[in-house]
């Protein structure tokens, strides 16, 4: 059985993550309308049947036919009915995409790819709603979905980018590095190049304490940033005094007695600063900080 | 329907009507109640008197506020409970508790399938309460009853499957895959259990879908044939699918006069869109008829407590067990409870954590204060952690609450040494605190997580008492009346049909559960063992099939 798994000919199977509101729809209508292969999309949230009507050439149930023949329908019927209906079907396509609700954990559905024999595996991407995202991350009702989420993706795509400051796009790649290895893409309006999106390797995805921790407990995150320089002395004491709490730290910083920017770096009770390019942007400082209790973050100015 | 005008007389007749409690003499016409009262209340109807029940006590008929229709389903395929359970025929299947009956009773349930590729297919495995957990149903075992026939074992917590090997290489299931669910023994092979999505996907595609949910005429009387058999004369079906096929096969089953059951049917909303479903729910509101009763909405928030799935608030599950996992992002949720009760709507909110609960008290503030309805009575399904702050505020919010107090018996062991710890266990399913604080309280089995039982149910809600023999929460048992009243009157009116059925007053419909003996004469921890002789719906009775003795 192990030889079949290699022998017969494969269609690709994507599952592209992501919450409610981070674009996935959008991302989906630009995938359709730029088709030049046959794909076959299983919408997993319910009435996220949006698809842009000019590429509709028939609707029946459940299921829209588009003209330059893909297929999109709704896991309305129950997951097993839909997924089993384009199986059967599956020497129409050339790729079977799954856009998984925001409490779905992508790489659950991946590994139905991994059992049947005419699928290819291949990365989940999973949008990311940027204005949103630090606030849904503390969440405590969703917090530890969108962690799971960014630790299953292969490629995290940061959606509505253009509507953030400088400052919010600085601390956000950190917030993100933190959590996940997958490489970051930066777009608006879900444009993402399909090659891009649907070509992804999947990783090897090796399990954090971090992601451990807010799964199960939760965290918080907090940015501490001003547009003036911080004395060295002054900020020396201020990051020794963090909570045990705080487990991440990461941002830029310039000081009124040390020239140039310097990249300060937490984990756990240790940190460092080293040099960093002196041509960006910042005047004072911005500090992401990551922590078990919203108590122990620190609310205010670096003093 | 002038022919079943009469005068039923009884031993006894409990009426849940203040005004005359109880009674001896019931008369219908045109299956509705006429009068009720004594001998010489009756003087002035002129009408045959009918002394069957003389020495029966009837009480308005059962009302299953949350059961499903699948019940009626499950039967087709081969029960492994733990515990002894009737079928429709009322024949009962003993509880298997090892590993050797279970072979056993799989093996006659494979002799009986003539074609060898059909698959067999059992449920309601249960080995969390085997004694031998070294001798459970993995594949070998399963590969005893067959090496060639695909076989699937359910458990009862519907979350677990087990399979034998001839389904695991039919579902392309082997060693070399490492996908989450595929447990594998120390020495890295298969042992035909599954966990997850994928893997289950894989094996119910080969053996095709059992119990996902969906109705025909057959599985709607076989569910008329459960509840007449436990004297349930209205039965609700709380996760519906309301689809053309489907609402036929319940104006079918609403038509027929074999099919003695009044059903209730919520509609699933997590299978269309909130715009879809209210059009939908406008459209089946059309087929409604006596016995047929559509357009409310059930709406799902967590999981399950014993499968910690359900979404606790602090400090979580007893164990450290991770939190469990929203049904709907929370967002998704608080539009559709908005949109829903917008377009006046009826909701039936699943919620077992009381993290759940929380949240949607939360959305419901919001959507009350927005939007005010006059008795709304949405309502919550299984709450079986709210707590006493939970309950003043769902009274203030105008909820009903219908509590799964049959867990109480099956899990409650479970829950209090694992799940939430024996001070939260305590007040698990809170009948005593849903009446002290006013909230109209229902007590519902879930069939079939639980057999459909109401009487069984009322002895739970009474007695508190675990499979152990341990007592849950003195201070939450409430009495005998008290949990007659969840599961007619008070289960009716979750269902807005308090005006038709749940007790016996004129002009409410004849429907009858007609018992051998008194349970407020009873002893209270003997109540799940009257037996009932069947019921009356629209004023005609119907006998409940009888037990045949039979070897299995
Ligand atoms: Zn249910």
């Amino acid at each position: 059985m192990s030889t079949d798994r290699v022998t017969v000919s494969q269609v690709p199977f994507t599952v592209i993550g992501g919450f409610l509101g981070a674009g996935k729809t959008s991302l989906i209508n630009h995938l359709l309308a730029s088709a030049e292969q046959r794909y076959a999309v299983l919408v997993n949230d319910f009435g996220a049947l949006n698809i842009d009507a000019q590429l509709i050439r028939e609707h029946q149930g459940d299921t829209i036919a588009l003209a330059n023949g893909c297929i999109c329908c709704s896991l309305a019927a129950g997951f097993s009915k839909g997924l089993g209906q384009v199986l059967d079907n599956l020497q129409s396509f050339d790729h079977v995409i799954v856009e998984a609700s925001g409490i779905a954990d992508p790489a659950r559905i991946q590994d139905i790819a991994r059992i049947e024999p005419r699928l290819e595996t291949r990365g989940n991407p999973v949008m990311l709603d940027a204005r949103q995202l630090m606030q849904q991350a503390q969440d405590p009702h969703i917090g530890s979905l969108i962690h799971q989420q960014i630790a299953a993706a292969d490629l995290l795509i940061v959606n509505k980018y253009g509507l953030l400051s400088d400052t919010e796009r600085r601390t956000l790649t950190h917030f993100l590095e933190q959590l996940s290895e997958a490489p970051l893409l930066y777009t608006d309006w879900g444009k993402v190049d399909a090659d891009q999106l649907l070509g992804l390797i999947p990783r090897t995805h090796a399990s954090d304490p971090l992601v451990a921790e807010a799964t199960n407990h939760g965290l918080f995150n907090q940015v501490i940033s001003a547009p003036e320089p911080v004395n060295f002395g002054t900020f020396t004491a201020w990051a020794e005094t963090l909570s045990d709490d705080i487990l991440r730290g990461k941002g830029l910083v310039r000081f009124t007695d040390k020239t140039g920017v310097w990249l300060w770096q937490k984990v756990g009770t240790q940190w460092r600063l080293t040099e960093y390019n002196n041509d960006i942007s910042v005047t004072g400082y911005e500090l992401l900080l990551i922590g078990k209790r919203k108590e122990s973050l620190p609310c205010c100015s670096i003093e | 329907m002038s022919e079943t005008a009469k005068i039923f007389v009884a031993r006894k007749i409990l009426t849940l009507n203040p005004d005359c409690p109880e009674a001896t003499h019931v008369a219908v016409r045109e299956g509705r109640i006429l009068a009720v009262g004594t001998a010489e209340e009756m003087a002035g109807w002129n009408l045959p008197v009918d002394h069957q029940f003389a020495d029966k006590v009837l009480l308005p008929g059962f009302v299953e506020a949350h059961g499903h229709a699948m019940c009626g389903e499950s039967w087709r395929y081969t029960y492994l409970g733990f515990d002894d359970q009737y079928d429709p025929a009322g024949q009962c299947w003993p509880g298997v508790q090892n590993r050797q009956q279970a072979l056993v009773r799989l093996q006659a349930a494979d002799a009986k399938l003539t074609d060898p590729k059909t698959p067999l297919i059992a449920w309601h495995y249960d080995p969390i309460f085997w004694s031998e957990q070294g001798q459970l149903l993995d594949c070998h075992a399963l590969d005893r009853v067959s090496k060639t026939r695909p076989i699937l074992v359910m458990h009862a917590s519907g979350h677990v499957i087990n399979v034998n090997s001839a389904l695991l290489a039919m579902a392309n299931l082997d060693e070399s895959l490492s996908v989450e669910g595929l447990i594998k023994d120390a020495n890295g092979r298969l042992t035909g259990e599954l966990r997850d999505l994928a893997t289950q996907f894989a094996v119910l595609r080969v053996v095709g879908n059992p119990l996902i949910g969906e109705v025909d005429l057959d599985i709607l009387q076989q569910y008329a044939r459960l509840a007449t058999n436990v004297g349930v004369t209205t039965a609700s079906e709380l996760y519906a699918s309301l689809d053309d096929e489907s609402l036929q096969s319940y104006r079918d089953a609403a038509a027929s006069d074999a099919i003695p059951l009044r059903f209730y049917a919520a509609q699933n909303a997590e299978t269309l869109s909130i715009e879809q479903g209210i059009e939908r729910l406008q459209l089946a509101r059309r087929a409604c008829n006596e016995k047929l009763h559509l357009g409310s909405c059930k709406l799902i928030v967590d999981g399950s407590i014993q499968s910690f799935t359900a979404r606790l608030a602090w400090p979580g599950y007893h164990n450290q067990a991770a939190n469990g996992a929203w049904k709907q992002p929370p967002q998704l949720m608080a539009q559709m409870i908005r949109e829903y009760h917008q377009a006046g709507v009826q909701l039936h909110i699943h919620v077992n954590g009381d993290q759940a609960t929380e949240l949607v008290l939360d959305i419901l503030e919001d959507v009350l204060a927005d939007a005010p309805r006059a008795d709304h009575r949405h309502t919550l399904q299984h709450c079986q952690m709210a707590s006493e702050a939970q309950y003043r505020r769902m009274a203030r919010l105008g909820l009903c609450v219908n509590l799964f107090s049959n867990h109480l018996y099956y899990w409650g062991d479970q829950h209090s040494a694992l799940t939430v710890g024996p001070a939260r266990a305590k007040r698990m399913n809170a009948a005593a605190s849903a009446l002290r604080h006013g909230v109209p309280l229902a007590i519902h089995s879930d069939a079939p997580v639980t057999p459909l039982n109401p009487l069984f149910s009322a002895w739970c809600a009474v007695n508190r008492t675990t499979r152990s023999g341990m007592i849950l929460g003195e201070a939450q048992k409430i009495t005998v009346p008290q949990a007659l009243h969840a599961l007619t009157l008070g289960a009716a009116y979750t269902l807005k049909l308090d005006h038709l059925v749940g007790s016996i007053e004129v002009g409410k419909f004849a429907d009858f559960a007609v018992l051998e003996d008194d349970p407020l004469k009873v002893a209270a921890q003997d109540i799940k063992d009257i037996s009932v002789w069947g019921t009356v719906l629209a004023g005609v009775p119907h006998r409940a099939a009888k037990e045949q003795a039979s070897e299995h």
